[in-house]
C-alpha cells in the first residue's frame, strides 16, 4: 500500500524532498534477546554503519543499490541483489564479502577498505546472529514488501477518470455585468466559481487592447493600422469582432503562430547539440504541423500520425507522405550520438521518445519510471518497459563512432517510384560492374607493384625522361610506381624545383591527362601541376597524401586538347608545398572512343584476345566512365524526398525491466503494452507483425476514449490562447501536477472538442469569443478583493497579462518596419551547412521559418525566453532579465528595424511630426497616444534632433532629412522597448 | 513606485532569483504563495545575496574555474609516475575506456609511453610538477591536488557536459547555474555567472546553460573562444561612451511611458520587474566597461599575466579579467582555454609534444592569477578550480605519438578558499591510468564544490517535469578530507 502520495500537492513534495532533515527515520532501541549482543552492536557496528554506510544506504539518502542499512529490515530485505546479511552465515552474507573486498563485483565503502579490525567485528557480529535492535518508527515489524500500487485508488485521480461533461451552469444571480457582456457556456462555468467567492468578472477590455490581444494571440502579428481603424469604427456592432476572429483564424498566419506552440511541445529542432550536426530533413515536420493547422485537420489523426503515420495505409500518396513525415516527432530528440556505449544510447533514445510522448500527449512523466516505480504516479517500471518495448521494435539511429538519425525515403506516386526504382537498379548495375572491374584490375596487380611502361595505354612520360630543375632524389621506397622508380624534392627548396614531362610526339586530339604518384602521409597536400595545352595553361592542385583515385595509381588532371606543333607538356612544381613532392609519370590517354560508348555496357575483357596492355587500358577507361555515371546516378537519387523516420529493428520483442535503468541488470520481461492506470489491468497490446505494436499504441493514445489525450490537448490550446492553462502544469497531469482550476469546464470543452472532430480552430474560436477572454487584464482598484484573494487569477476574474513571445516580438518589429519576409514552406537552411555553429540567420524571415539550431538560436529570440529545444515545453518561462533590456536598447537589429520603420513612416504618412508619432503608436501599441504621451514623444523627438550634429535649428521638423528620420527611428526604438509593447494586455 | 506590499514582496523574492531551495526548506513556500515551479520560473534582474541563504557556513564566496578543454595529460603534468620511464615501450594489458564502452572487451595490450617532460619538485612540500608548468609549479604550496578524479563519458561531448552539468545527456543546468540559483549574485550591476571565451562545440551553450532553472541563472558568455581579446565584453553593453547620453535619453522616454503604465497597474509585479530590469541594464552598461577595461592595470601586472606577449596574451587577458570580476563579486567565473573543433585544444591523439604549446599559453597566466589573488587577499574567499573533462592514457595510441582519452583517472587541482594548501589527495595506479585510492568521482567533486560554497548538494534541488533534480543526481560525496 502506498502512503497516499496521490493527494500530495506539488508544494509539499518539494518541501519534503529538500527538507529531508525533518522526514527522517526515527530509531528506537527495543527489548533485545541478549544485552551483550546489543551492546556489541551499539559499540562496534552501529557507529561504523553510521559513518561509512548511512551516507548512501539510508532512507534519508538514496538507498544506493536499493539497500538501506539504517534499520534491521533494510539488510534483511536487502537491495537489488537480495538479502545483504544472513545471520550466522558469513559465506552467504554478501555485505561481508563486499566490505572484506572479496566480492567479485563490488567493494564497499568505495573510498577505501575498512580497517581489518572493523571487518573482523562485522564477521563476529554476523556469526553471532547479527543482532540488530534497530526498527524504523514508521515501519511494520515484518520486512517491507516492494510497494504495490493500489490501482483502485490510483484510478480515482481526476485525470485518469473518464470525461464527465455536465451542462454549463446558469449565470449566477449575483453576477454583475457590463451592459455589453454576453455570457456563453465557458463564461458560465467561470462565473459559477467566481460567485462561490462572491465575485463578478472584470469589465471588457478596451477595443484597442482587445484587438491587439486578439491579433497577436491568433497570428503573432500586431493588427494593421487599417484593422485598428476598422474595428474602432465599428464600435457597438458585435458582429465585427466575430468577423475579424474568423478572418484571422482563416489566415496562414494563424497556422504559423499555432504551429510554433506545438513545436515547443515537440521539442522541434533542426540540429543536435553535440557536434552541431544539422538534420536537413527536419523542416518537413514543421511544414507538416503548419499544414495540419491551416487545413484544420482532426488532431486525433495528427497525433496518431506522429506516432505511427508511416504505418497508416492512406489511399492518396500525399496523405501517406505527410503521415510519414509526422513520425519525425519521434526522431528529434537531442541525443548524445557520440555515446560509445551503443546499447546505452539505444535505451536513452527510446527513453527520450517515451518521455516526450508521455508528456506531450498524455501529460504523464513516464520517464520517471525508467529506474524505479514512479515515486508519485501509478506508473510501475513494468509499464515503462511495456511501452519502451513497443518503441524498441523500431530504430531511429544508425550506429557509428558518431551515430546518426535515419533519413528515410518518402513513399512516392507509382510513376515517381518507378523512376527512382529505375535509377536505383541502374546504380546497382553500375556498382556491380565497377566491383568487377576493380577485381580484375587488382588481379592485374596494378595497385601494389611496379608498373611496366609497356603495360600502359596512351603515351606515358616517366620521371626518368622529365626535365628537372633543382635537386630531385630517386626512390623506390613506396609502391606502386611506374617504371624504375620515382623522384621527390626532399621536401626542401620550395619554389625552386620543377619537373617538366613532355612527350616527344603527341598526335593532335583530346586526351585525358593523368598524373601518377605514390601517396603517403609525408607528402605535400597541394602540389601545383600545370598542363600546357591548346586550351592554355591549367593548374590543378594535387593532394599527394591521399591515394590516387584511379587504381591507386592515377589521378586525372582533366581533359585537354592538343594541336599539331602546339604546346603539350605538364609541369610539376614545389612552389609553396607542405611536404614531399613526388614525380613519377604523366599519362596522355586519347579520348577518341570513350565518349560514345554506352557506359553500362562495359566491354567484357574476356571477349578480347588483345594484348595485356590493351585490356588494362580498356578496363581503366570503362572504370572512369562508370565512375562518372555512378556519381550522376547518386545525384539523381539524391533528389528523392526523405524524411526523418524509423525502421524495423531486427530483434523486436518484449523488453525485460532494466533494474535501476541499467542495461546490465535485467529483471522480468514486461509484455508490450500501455499504461495500466488507464487501460486496465490487462494493458498489453495485440502485437501485429508489421506494426509491432506502434500503430496499436498510437490508436490507444489518439482515441476519444483515452481520458488524458484530448484533455491534455484542450488544456494546451486554452493555455496558448489564455496565457495559463486550466491545469497550470500542462505537461504533467499526474499527481505531482496541479489539479484543474475548473475541472467541469475542462471536461465540457474536451467533450465538445472530441465531438467537433478534434478541431483546434473551432476550439480557439470558442475561447476567444468568450467574455472571459475579452475581459480586461487590468486591476484598476488598489483594494480589489479579488486581487487579494486570488493574485494568480486562478478563477479567471480578469484576463492574463501575457508577455509577447520571442517570435511575436521579433515578427511584430519586422512587420512594423515593413521588412517582414513572410517565408513559406521548404528548407530554409543555407545549402552546404553541415554544422550549426555560428550560423548566420536571415534577419528578416518570419521567425517560425528560421532554422531551429540548438547551438545557434538567434540572439533576438534566445534572449526573450525562447523555448528549450531539448524538452517538451508546454509553457514558456516568463523571466524578465536585464539582458533583454540591453538587447532592446543596444542590439543593432532593433536599431535597423526602427530605421526602416521610420523611413517607411516618412514615405507613407502625410502630415507633421505629430501625425507621424501617432502613426508609430498605432503601429506598435494599436492605439493613439493620449496628449501627455504625444507630448513626451514629441519632446523626445526634438531632444534627439537637438543632439544630432547634422541638424540645424533653422529647419522645419516636418522636413524629411537624415536627422529627422533618425529622430523618428529613435521614437520607434523607444516604443519597441516599452513594457506595453513587450506585454500583451 | 509602490510600497513594498505582499505581492511585490513575492515578486521581489522571485526577483532575487536566489535561494529557492532555501525558501522551500524554511517552509516559506506556503507563506509566500510561491507554490509551484511555474512561480519559481518568474524572475528578474540579478538580485543580491544574503549569506543566511546557504545551508551551512560557506568557505568560499566565489569560484574561478579554469577549464582546460580537450583533456590535458595527467602523467605529463601533475601526476608524476616514474614507472612510466621503466615500462616505456613495453606492451601491457589495460582496460581501455573506449574499447570497453564499444565492445566490452578488457585487457587489450597497449604500449606504454613515457612522458617527454622532466618532472621536478617544488615548494616546501616537494610537489612533483612537470616542465610543462614551471610557473604553476612555483605555486605548488597553494595547490590542493586531487589525483584520483574519474568521470563519465569517453568522448568529448558527453564528458564535457558531464563536467559542467553532471549528466552526459544534453539537458541539465550547469554547475554555475546551480550555484547562482542557490546563492544569487554578490553584485547588482554584473551577471553572477559568466563564461569567458566559451567554446561552441561539445555542448557549447549547454555548458553554461540554465536548462530548466529560471533564465536569470543562465551563464553570460563573454567573448569568443577564438576572440582576439577585444571581444571580452558584456554583450549589448559596450556602447562607446559618447553614445551613452543617447541611450539614456531613450531610456528616460521609455521609462516615462512605463511609469505611467505602472501607475495604472500597481499590482503588476512583472511590469515592475521590467522597469527595474531597464535600470539594471543601465547600471550594467555604465559599470561593466570599467570591469572589462584593463587599461588601469599597471605595466607590471600586465607583464606578470603575460599580456602583450604573444603566446600568453590571450589567456592572460582572460585570467586578469577573471580577477577583476572576482573583485566585483561575480559568483562563478569560468575561464576557458579551448577551441571550437571536435578535437579541442589539449586533445593530443597524436603529437603529444603539442601539449607544450598549450602549457606555454596558460602556465604563466594561471600562476599570475594565483599570486594576484593571494596578494589582494582574494584567495581567502575565492576557490580556483583547474581541470578538464578527462585526462589521457599513459599508453600511446596506435600512431605511437599521442595519448587517448582517459576518464578513469586524472588530476584536478583546487586552490584557495576552504581547501588544504600544498595537499595531495587520492592516487592513480602506478602507471597513472586508473584512480585507485581515495577516488573522487566528478559527482563527488561537484558535491565538494557546492559544499565549499555552503550548499548541500542533496538539498539544492529544483522541481521539474514531475520530480526533483539536483546537480549530483542521486550520487555525490563531499571529499571532506581535502577541506581546510
Amino acid at each position: 500500500m502506498r502512503v497516499s502520495p496521490l493527494r500530495f500537492p506539488a508544494m509539499f513534495v518539494v518541501a519534503l524532498v529538500v527538507g529531508t532533515g525533518v522526514a527522517g527515520t526515527h530509531l528506537r532501541a527495543e527489548e533485545s534477546a541478549g544485552d551483550v549482543a546489543v551492546h556489541f552492536f551499539e559499540q562496534r557496528i552501529r557507529p561504523v554503519l553510521i559513518e561509512h554506510c548511512y551516507p548512501c544506504h539510508s532512507d534519508e539518502t538514496e538507498q544506493a543499490g536499493g539497500l538501506a542499512l539504517d534499520r534491521r529490515s533494510g539488510w534483511q530485505t536487502g537491495g537489488d541483489s537480495g538479502p545483504a546479511i544472513v545471520p550466522g552465515d558469513i559465506e552467504a552474507s554478501r555485505l561481508f564479502r563486499v566490505i572484506a573486498y572479496t566480492d567479485a563485483e563490488l567493494e564497499m565503502p568505495p573510498d577505501g577498505k575498512l580497517p581489518a579490525a572493523v571487518v573482523a567485528d562485522f564477521e563476529k557480529w554476523i556469526r553471532d546472529g547479527a543482532v540488530d535492535p534497530r526498527v524504523a518508527s514508521d515501519e511494520p515489524e515484518t520486512p517491507k514488501k516492494p510497494t504495490e500500487i493500489d490501482w483502485e485508488t490510483a484510478r480515482e485521480h481526476w485525470a485518469y477518470r473518464p470525461l464527465a461533461p455536465i451542462d454549463p451552469p446558469s449565470v449566477p444571480p449575483t453576477t454583475t455585468r457590463a451592459s455589453e457582456q454576453q455570457f456563453g457556456p465557458i463564461d458560465r462555468f467561470i462565473l459559477a466559481k467566481l460567485a462561490e467567492k462572491g465575485f463578478s468578472p472584470s469589465h471588457p477590455a478596451a477595443d484597442s487592447v482587445l484587438l491587439r490581444r486578439l491579433a497577436i494571440d491568433l497570428t503573432g502579428l500586431p493588427p494593421s493600422p487599417d484593422l485598428v481603424a476598422e474595428f474602432s469604427g465599428a464600435a457597438g456592432d458585435p458582429s465585427v469582432y466575430e468577423r475579424i476572429v474568423d478572418r484571422l483564424i482563416a489566415s496562414p498566419d494563424f497556422a504559423e503562430r499555432f504551429a510554433r506552440h506545438w513545436l515547443d511541445v515537440a521539442r522541434y529542432a533542426e540540429s543536435v547539440t553535440l557536434r552541431g550536426l544539422v538534420q536537413p530533413q527536419a523542416w518537413r515536420y514543421r511544414d507538416y504541423v503548419i499544414d495540419a493547422l491551416h487545413r484544420d485537420r482532426s488532431w486525433r489523426d495528427v497525433l496518431r500520425e506522429q506516432i505511427a503515420g508511416d504505418l497508416i495505409e492512406y489511399d492518396a500518396i500525399e496523405d501517406r507522405q505527410l503521415a510519414s513525415i509526422a513520425v519525425t516527432f519521434l526522431c528529434m530528440g537531442n541525443s548524445n550520438l557520440e555515446n560509445q556505449q551503443k546499447t546505452g544510447l539505444e535505451m536513452d533514445f527510446i527513453d527520450e521518445q517515451l518521455d516526450t510522448l508521455g508528456r506531450a500527449m498524455l501529460g504523464q512523466t513516464i520517464g520517471c519510471a525508467r529506474c524505479h516505480d514512479h515515486k508519485f504516479d501509478p506508473i510501475p517500471t513494468s509499464d515503462y518497459y511495456a511501452m519502451a518495448g513497443v518503441l524498441h521494435g523500431w530504430e531511429g539511429i544508425e550506429h557509428a563512432n558518431v551515430s546518426r538519425w535515419i533519413d528515410k525515403p518518402l513513399p512516392l506516386a507509382p510513376d515517381d517510384q518507378a523512376h527512382f526504382d529505375r535509377l536505383q537498379s541502374d546504380l546497382d548495375a553500375v556498382n556491380d560492374k565497377l566491383q568487377q572491374i576493380k577485381r580484375q584490375l587488382d588481379g592485374s596487380g596494378a595497385a601494389d607493384s611496379v608498373i611496366a611502361l609497356s603495360s600502359l595505354a596512351g603515351i606515358v612520360v616517366d620521371d626518368a625522361e622529365a626535365r628537372k630543375v633543382g635537386q630531385w632524389k630517386e626512390s623506390v621506397h613506396t609502391k606502386p610506381f611506374v617504371a624504375a622508380g620515382y623522384i621527390h624534392d626532399e621536401n626542401s627548396g620550395q619554389g625552386e624545383k620543377s619537373l617538366t614531362f613532355e612527350p616527344s610526339e603527341l598526335p593532335p586530339g583530346r586526351y585525358d591527362v593523368r598524373i601518377s604518384y605514390c601517396a603517403s602521409a609525408n607528402r605535400a597536400s597541394q602540389v601545383p601541376v600545370t598542363v600546357f595545352s591548346a586550351d592554355g595553361e591549367t593548374t590543378v592542385t594535387i593532394n599527394q597524401r591521399t591515394r590516387p583515385p584511379i587504381d591507386g595509381v592515377w589521378e586525372s588532371l582533366g581533359t585537354f586538347r592538343f594541336e599539331p606543333r602546339g604546346q603539350a607538356f605538364v609541369m610539376i612544381s614545389n612552389e609553396g608545398t607542405d611536404g614531399h613532392v613526388i614525380g613519377d609519370a604523366i599519362q596522355f590517354l586519347p579520348l577518341a572512343d570513350a565518349e560514345t560508348a554506352d557506359v553500362t555496357q562495359g566491354t567484357d575483357p574476356d571477349d578480347e584476345a588483345d594484348s595485356e596492355g590493351d585490356q588494362l587500358r580498356r578496363l581503366q577507361a570503362d572504370q572512369k566512365r562508370l565512375t562518372a555515371r555512378q556519381s550522376a546516378l547518386r545525384r539523381q537519387l539524391g533528389e528523392r524526398p526523405l524524411a526523418m523516420g524509423l525502421r524495423p529493428r531486427p530483434e523486436a520483442g518484449d523488453l525485460p525491466i532494466h533494474i535501476r535503468g541499467s542495461i546490465h541488470n535485467l529483471g522480468p520481461v514486461a509484455p508490450r503494452g500501455v499504461l495500466r492506470v488507464i487501460a486496465g489491468d490487462d494493458a498489453s497490446l495485440p502485437i501485429d507483425e508489421r506494426s509491432r505494436g506502434r500503430l496499436e499504441m498510437a490508436d490507444w493514445i489518439a482515441d476519444d476514449a483515452n481520458p488524458l489525450t484530448a484533455r491534455v490537448l484542450v488544456n494546451r490550446v486554452w493555455l496558448w490562447v489564455m496565457g495559463e492553462g486550466l491545469v497550470r502544469t500542462p505537461d504533467n497531469f499526474g499527481t505531482t501536477g496541479q489539479a484543474p482550476t475548473h475541472p467541469e469546464l475542462l471536461d465540457w470543452l474536451t467533450d465538445r472538442f472530441i465531438r467537433e472532430n478534434w478541431s483546434i480552430k473551432r476550439l480557439v474560436k470558442r475561447i476567444v469569443m468568450s467574455s472571459t477572454y475579452r475581459q480586461t487584464s487590468r486591476v484598476a482598484l488598489a483594494d480589489d478583493a479579488r486581487q487579494a484573494t486570488d493574485p494568480d487569477n486562478r478563477l479567471w476574474w480578469r484576463s492574463d497579462r501575457k508577455p509577447l513571445s520571442a517570435e511575436a516580438l521579433r515578427d511584430s518589429v519586422l512587420e512594423i518596419s515593413g521588412q517582414l519576409d513572410r517565408g513559406g514552406p521548404g528548407s530554409r537552411i543555407r545549402p552546404g551547412t553541415s554544422a550549426d555553429y555560428g550560423y548566420q540567420h536571415d534577419e528578416l524571415l518570419r521567425s517560425i521559418y528560421l532554422p531551429v539550431f540548438r547551438n545557434a538560436i538567434p540572439e533576438v529570440l534566445e534572449t526573450f525566453n525562447y523555448t528549450d529545444t531539448s524538452f517538451v515545453t508546454g509553457r514558456r518561462q516568463r523571466g524578465i532579465v536585464a539582458q533583454q533590456a540591453l538587447a532592446i536598447l543596444n542590439h543593432p537589429w532593433f536599431a535597423e528595424r526602427a530605421a526602416a520603420a521610420a523611413e517607411r513612416n516618412w514615405l507613407q504618412i502625410d502630415g507633421d511630426v505629430g501625425d507621424r508619432i501617432i502613426h508609430a503608436f498605432v503601429q506598435t501599441l494599436s492605439r493613439r497616444p493620449d496628449s501627455a504621451e504625444l507630448t513626451a514623444a514629441t519632446d523626445y523627438f526634438h531632444d534627439c534632433l537637438a543632439a544630432d550634429a547634422r541638424w540645424s535649428a533653422s529647419r522645419s521638423t516636418n522636413e524629411d532629412s537624415p536627422a529627422t528620420r533618425m529622430a523618428l527611428a529613435q521614437v520607434y526604438l523607444g516604443l519597441f522597448a516599452t513594457a506595453e509593447f513587450r506585454q500583451l494586455d | 513606485m509602490a510600497d513594498f506590499n505582499p505581492i511585490l514582496r513575492r515578486h521581489w523574492l522571485q526577483a532575487t532569483g536566489c535561494g529557492f531551495a532555501w525558501l522551500a526548506a524554511r517552509g516559506l513556500i506556503g507563506q509566500s504563495g510561491l507554490s509551484s515551479t511555474a512561480r519559481a520560473n518568474e524572475s528578474a534582474g540579478f538580485g543580491n545575496v544574503d549569506q543566511a541563504l546557504t545551508h551551512f557556513a560557506p568557505r568560499a564566496k566565489r569560484i574561478i574555474f579554469l577549464f582546460m578543454q580537450g583533456g590535458p595529460s595527467q602523467v605529463d603534468s601533475f601526476d608524476y609516475k616514474p614507472e612510466l620511464e621503466k615500462f616505456d615501450g613495453q606492451s601491457i594489458a589495460f582496460d581501455d575506456s573506449r574499447v570497453l564502452a564499444k565492445t566490452g572487451r578488457r585487457g587489450d595490450s597497449h604500449r606504454v609511453m613515457r612522458s617527454p617532460w622532466k618532472f621536478r619538485q617544488y615548494g616546501q612540500g616537494g610537489h612533483w610538477v612537470s616542465d610543462l608548468f614551471p610557473h604553476v609549479g612555483k605555486q605548488a604550496d597553494e595547490l590542493c591536488m586531487i589525483h584520483s578524479v574519474h568521470t563519465e563519458g569517453v568522448a568529448h561531448g558527453p564528458a564535457t557536459l558531464f563536467l559542467h552539468c553532471g549528466a552526459t545527456n544534453a539537458a541539465r543546468p550547469s554547475i554555475g547555474s546551480w550555484i547562482h540559483y542557490g546563492l544569487g549574485s554578490e553584485n547588482e550591476n554584473l551577471p553572477g555567472f559568466v563564461s569567458i571565451a566559451p567554446p561552441m562545440g561539445n555542448g557549447g551553450p549547454r555548458n553554461f546553460g540554465n536548462a530548466f532553472l529560471p533564465a536569470v541563472h543562465q551563464g553570460t558568455p563573454i567573448g569568443r573562444v577564438n576572440g582576439d581579446g577585444d571581444d571580452l565584453r558584456l554583450r549589448n553593453a559596450n556602447l562607446p561612451v559618447e553614445r551613452l547620453p543617447q541611450t539614456r535619453r531613450r531610456l528616460d522616454f521609455v521609462q516615462s511611458l512605463n511609469q505611467r503604465r505602472f501607475a495604472e497597474r500597481p499590482h503588476d509585479g512583472e511590469l515592475d520587474a521590467m522597469i527595474r530590469s531597464y535600470e539594471l541594464a543601465w547600471r550594467m552598461q555604465t559599470h561593466a566597461p570599467e570591469v572589462f577595461d584593463l587599461s588601469d592595470e599597471t605595466e607590471s601586472t600586465l607583464a606578470e599575466y603575460g599580456i602583450g606577449n604573444g603566446p600568453t596574451d590571450s589567456f592572460g587577458r582572460r585570467c586578469l579579467l577573471a580577477r577583476r570580476m572576482c573583485e566585483s563579486g561575480v559568483r562563478f567565473i569560468q575561464v576557458n582555454y579551448g577551441d571550437n573543433s571536435a578535437n579541442p585544444a589539449w586533445d593530443q591523439h597524436s603529437n603529444l609534444p603539442k601539449h607544450a604549446d598549450h602549457a606555454l599559453a596558460v602556465d604563466q597566466p594561471i600562476a599570475a592569477l594565483l599570486q594576484d589573488l593571494k596578494r589582494r587577499g582574494l584567495l581567502e574567499d575565492t576557490l580556483v578550480w583547474w581541470g578538464s573533462e578527462f585526462g589521457r592514457t599513459p599508453y600511446a595510441q596506435a600512431n605511437g605519438t599521442g595519448r587517448d582519452h582517459n576518464p578513469v583517472g586524472f588530476t584536478v587541482w583546487l586552490a584557495g578558499a576552504g581547501v588544504k594548501p600544498g595537499f595531495h589527495y587520492g592516487a592513480t595506479d602506478e602507471l597513472g591510468h586508473r584512480a585507485v585510492s581515495q577516488k573522487v568521482h566528478m559527482h563527488d567533486l561537484h558535491a565538494t564544490l557546492l559544499h565549499l560554497m555552503g550548499l548541500d548538494h542533496e538539498r539544492l534541488t529544483f522541481e521539474h517535469a514531475g520530480r526533483d533534480f539536483r546537480l549530483t543526481d542521486v550520487f555525490g560525496r563531499v571529499a571532506h578530507e581535502i577541506l581546510a
